[in-house]
């Protein structure tokens, strides 16, 4: 490691290399040009690496990741239920549920739902009584108050045309862009 | 990929939806191929590493606990998979310890102590870092190359923070005194 003029060294300088400049760095001169000097070959080292990646096919590789994955499909719950329209015993899995729900929220302004997980919650069948975790993350311009009523609305409306129910509950749990929780509230609708 | 994206692509992913977990695949595989390189010399190793580690996190994801932390998660479990290939083809009884592996060079060591080489005369950068003990290498393609922070990159690497930052600043004088 060199040593500068001024007493630090090339170390010194490197350790805050990612860090605004001290008040040291920004008087000094030798360290400010060894700053410049290692940004300069930082890049330099960076930009060749990605150059001399070697080409990849995204989609081929994903497609072939694909193919390997629909061997270990995850497993999915079954749900035995009574069909909403012709009132008669069905099964559907937790997945096609899931799908509903998040065609009711792929419109939504205000919101986007980041992850949803369904279960009934009573032992009889046909299942009537659903508990739903609905992780959202809003529009900077909306309100929890606002968001409440339609995710719920959003829940009711997925599953009505599918599955008789009694009772929901919706678990809300707000987040925020990384899909870390901000604050949780839980609903309640009756059919 | 826009943070907002990455979460519902996860999300989607955590429901059993392939066709989303397929979306995380092509964004995140350019760079978590280059990460798995930093343990091999060859490109194909790198690949098959990357490969295994997508079908395992595709296994496990019920494991995971925060869909906020997925990059460093799957991060950690290429990692797991790249050094387990490292310890079977040494092909060792013993058991070899995490960080040994990790003050090896891969094995077509070339640089960067020996020569210095002039910028115009790089034909492959790879071949620059490969010189540089693995930790080395791991910290400077996280952080110089793949902008992860510190943060991220210590819990990938399963260090702390300063120990990255250390490591870096390391990484980045070797390179610099090998490149002039
Ligand atoms: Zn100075």
């Amino acid at each position: 490691m060199k040593t500068l003029p001024c007493g630090r060294t090339t170390e010194d300088v490197l350790l805050n290399l990612d860090e605004p400049a001290d008040l040291h760095e920004l008087q000094c001169r030798w360290c400010h040009a060894e700053r410049q000097r290692l940004k300069d070959q930082n890049g330099f080292i960076t930009q060749l690496l990605h150059s001399s990646t070697p080409e990849h096919q995204p989609e081929a590789f994903s497609q072939r990741i694909l193919g390997k994955i629909a061997e270990y499909s995850p497993f999915q719950r079954m749900w035995d239920v009574q069909d909403a329209g012709t009132g008669l015993a069905i099964r559907v899995s937790s997945l096609e549920l899931i799908k509903a729900i998040r065609a009711a929220f792929s419109e939504s302004p205000t919101s986007q739902l980041n992850y949803t997980e369904i279960k009934a919650t009573d032992t009889q069948i046909p299942h009537l009584n659903w508990r739903v975790q609905c992780h959202v993350s809003m529009a900077g311009d909306s309100s929890v108050q606002v968001i409440e009523q339609q995710v719920l609305d959003y829940v009711r409306c997925a599953i009505s045309p599918l599955i008789s129910w009694r009772e929901l509950v919706v678990n809300l749990v707000i987040e925020d862009l990384h899909g870390e929780a901000i604050e949780s509230i839980t609903l309640r609708g009756e059919n | 990929m826009e943070p907002t994206r990455l979460t519902v692509l996860v999300g989607r992913s955590m429901e059993g939806d392939p066709e989303a977990f397929g979306e995380l695949v092509t964004a995140l595989t350019p760079g978590l191929r280059q990460y798995c390189k930093t343990f091999f010399s060859s490109w194909h190793d790198a690949e098959d590493a990357t490969q295994d580690a997508w079908i395992r996190a595709w296994q496990s994801l019920g494991s995971l606990r925060e869909r906020a932390a997925f990059k460093t998660w799957l991060y950690r479990m290429a990692r797991n998979i790249c050094l387990d290939r490292i310890r079977q083809r040494a092909n060792d009884q013993q058991t070899v310890d995490d960080e040994v592996l990790e003050q090896t060079p891969v094995p077509d060591r070339e640089l960067p102590e020996n020569v210095a080489v002039q910028r115009g005369e790089i034909a492959d950068a790879w071949q620059i870092i490969n010189g540089l003990p693995s930790a080395l290498r791991q910290a400077f393609v996280l952080v110089a190359l793949q902008g992860m922070s510190y943060k991220e990159a210590a819990l990938v690497t399963n260090v702390s923070e300063s120990t990255v930052r250390g490591r870096l600043a390391r990484a980045r004088n070797a390179i610099s005194e090998a490149v002039s």
